[in-house]
Formats: structure tokens, sequence, C-alpha cells
């Protein structure tokens, strides 16, 4: 099957949708479209920005597009999916897992509003982090480790001096001043540049890796803290209906 | 940040609502609501964070080329000083070079510290914001 046959029926969903719709509904299909193509790479948290603002616009394209998106989406967009389609459902029956999510269109709006706004002001900051780009909240606050910060750039500090200071020595040298060189200063100043640099590159790669781990832990946890309240809203709401039955 | 200050704050006027003998079905259907999309934006916050944590390509070469540079800028010194017993001018200019690196791989391991510790401070506060989302669900589930 072709890309364009694969989306085939997301077109023909935005097409029953009102002509004002329409247009805007293509372009944040076109941005979908881009962000699938990435496949695995694609970032969850965008797949589900671009989802609800297509959504938004043609609620039913839902059931067209959970087919494509299910096997690279996370948690994020799955959810959104799964909202969305117990949305369509007639009221009181639950979705395939088991519960029916009782997300309403006014707080699904709003939640966009947030995944919008968080998709900006992280994933910018990151992009040119290293490259030297400013990020403001980054570059505002006082890390907690100053005293391994300080240590760091002495260390720095002591080797480029002493570099600087040796080759200088050694020009002098050259052109004929015949100062005496400590003789184990060029070796023990290239094992400690190359320990620091060694170290440089292997701890802040341990710590990220130790914190993605334990957000990992975050993020189950979260997932599980979402199912809870969202069985909780269904009771409510199945108290609420049994109430108004009565 | 402000909004998370006011959204604790908000968190906390839930908890003394739910705090009352009787609470209608309608304040918990709201509460519950806002918890719900509370834990979808923590959701969202906790996978951009570990995305970001992954790493990406690009920085990766980057590093790893400032590594290698500096690492080979030193070597190179310790070598010519093994060969002749003194720095010669190619030498001094490797040990300049194997500073350029280090200095450039020492900043961008004080700002990776710094991102590092700026995350782990959101996550810490996500979890205690998670904590207080817990207490109210279950004050809700107490209600129902």
């Amino acid at each position: 099957m072709t890309t364009a046959e694969r989306w085939q029926p997301v077109v023909a969903a935005i097409l029953t949708a009102p002509p004002e719709k329409r247009t805007e509904a293509a372009a944040k299909l076109d941005d979908l479209k881009k962000e699938v193509a990435k496949g695995d790479k694609a970032e969850d948290t965008t797949l589900a920005i671009l989802l609800k603002g297509l959504l938004g616009l043609v609620p039913t394209a839902v059931t067209a597009v959970a087919p494509i998106l299910w096997a690279i989406a996370g948690p994020v967009t799955k959810f959104i999916l799964e909202s969305s389609l117990s949305d369509l459902m007639p009221s009181g029956s639950s979705s395939s897992d088991g519960y029916a999510s009782t997300t309403s269109s006014s707080s699904s709006y709003s939640q966009t509003q947030n995944l919008s706004s968080l998709g900006g002001w992280k994933l910018g900051g990151r992009k040119y982090a290293v490259l030297g780009g400013s990020n403001s909240a980054i570059d505002s606050i006082q890390p907690a480790h100053t005293n391994t910060n300080m240590l760091v750039w002495t260390v720095v500090a002591v080797i480029i001096i002493a570099s600087v200071s040796l080759i200088f020595i050694g020009s002098i040298d050259k052109i004929g001043l015949k100062l005496s060189v400590v003789d184990l200063g060029p070796p023990v100043l290239a094992a400690v540049g190359i320990a620091a640099i060694a170290f440089f590159a292997i701890d802040a790669h341990l710590a990220d890796r130790a914190l993605q781990r334990v957000a990992l832990l975050d993020i189950s946890r979260t997932n599980s803290q979402l199912h809870r309240i969202n069985n909780t809203l269904l009771c409510i709401k199945f108290k609420q209906s049994g109430r108004d039955h009565a | 940040m402000p909004d998370d200050l006011a959204r604790t704050a908000g968190l906390r006027h839930a908890l003394e609502i739910l705090n009352k003998d009787i609470v209608p079905d309608e304040y918990l259907l709201a509460i519950g609501q806002e918890a719900e999309a509370c834990t979808l934006e923590f959701l969202a916050r906790q996978e951009l964070i570990s995305s970001f944590l992954k790493g990406r390509p690009i920085d990766i070469v980057i590093e790893v080329t400032v590594w290698v540079f500096g690492t080979a800028g030193f070597l190179a010194a310790l070598i010519d000083f093994a060969e002749t017993g003194e720095l010669s001018g190619w030498g001094m200019f490797s040990l300049a070079a194997g500073q350029i690196g280090l200095f450039l791989s020492a900043w961008m391991y004080d700002r990776k510290r710094r991102e590092h510790n700026y995350y782990a401070t959101e996550l810490e506060e996500i979890r205690e914001t998670m904590d207080l989302l817990d207490t109210i669900m279950n004050r809700v589930n107490a209600h129902l």
C-alpha cells in the first residue's frame, strides 16, 4: 500500500468536514504525515499536538487515523486516540482496554494548549543548547552543584595555565635564553588533560542515563495514575447518570 | 513557574473542599477533570524530558569530535615529548589543540550538568505534585 493510499481514509474524512475547516485540516494532516514519516523517531508529544489539532477540526477522522498512528504512538498520543474514539462512541460505552475516557471536548482543547506551549518551551531550547544557543530557563538557574563546577573550572584553568607557561618557556628556550623546562611537565600535563576529557565525557553521560531511567519510572507511574483518574471519572459519571435516570 | 504555583494553590484548595463531609458530584467531577488535565500535562513534560535526556545525534557528533580533538592533541604532545625528550614546535601546537579541546569539553560538561540539574528539579517537582494529586484522588474516591 502506498503512502497516499494509506492516508486516503483520513483525506476522505476531511472532505466530509465543513468547507471552512478543510484547508486548515489539510495543512495539519500534511504536518502529521511528515512526523509519521519519521517512523520510530517521531516525537510522541509532537504527534499528540498535531493529532489534537486535526481532531479538533475533524473529530470523525480519528477512526481513519488511529490504525496508522497506533504502531508508532507513545502514551500521550495513544491516550488522545483512546479519548477521541470513546468520545465518538455512544454515552456509557467503554473503550477497548476496559475504561472509557471522560475527556470532554472543552478540556481536550485546554490540554492541547498546554501541550503546544510545552513543545515550544523545551524542544527549542534543547536543539541549540550545545551549539551555544540561549535557553533562558536554563541560563537563569543557579546550579545546585556549584562546588563541582568550581572544581571543574579550576582543573581546566590549572592545566591551561600550565600548558601556556610551558609553551612560553619553550619559546624562550628556542630563541636561546635556555631557561630550564620541567622534564615531567609535558607528559603529566597531557595525561591529566586526557583524564579530564575522559571524565567530562563519561560523567555527564552516566548522569543523564540515570536520570532518564528515573524519568521512565515517573512516566510509568503517571500512566497508571491517569488510568486511575479515568476510572474515577467514569464512576462519577456513572453515579450521576444513575441518579438522573432515577 | 507562576503557572505551576497557581496550579498547586488550586490543588490545595481542592483538597480543602474534599475535606468537607459532603461534596457534590459536580465538584468531584470538576476536580477529577482538572486532575486528569494536570496528569496529562505532566506526562507530556516527562516524555519531553526523557527524550531530551536520550541525547540528540547532532550533540553527540559535536561532543565526540571535541573529545577526540582534545585527546589527540594531548596524545600528540605526549608522543612528541617521548621521542625527543622535549617539546618541538609541533608538540606545542598539539598541546595547544589539546587545551582547546579540554576547554570545550569542560564547557559542554558544565552546560550538560546545568541542564541535567534543571530537569532533575523539574521531575522532582512533578513528582511532588503527583503525590498531591494522588491524595486528592484518594479523597475523591472516598466520597464516591
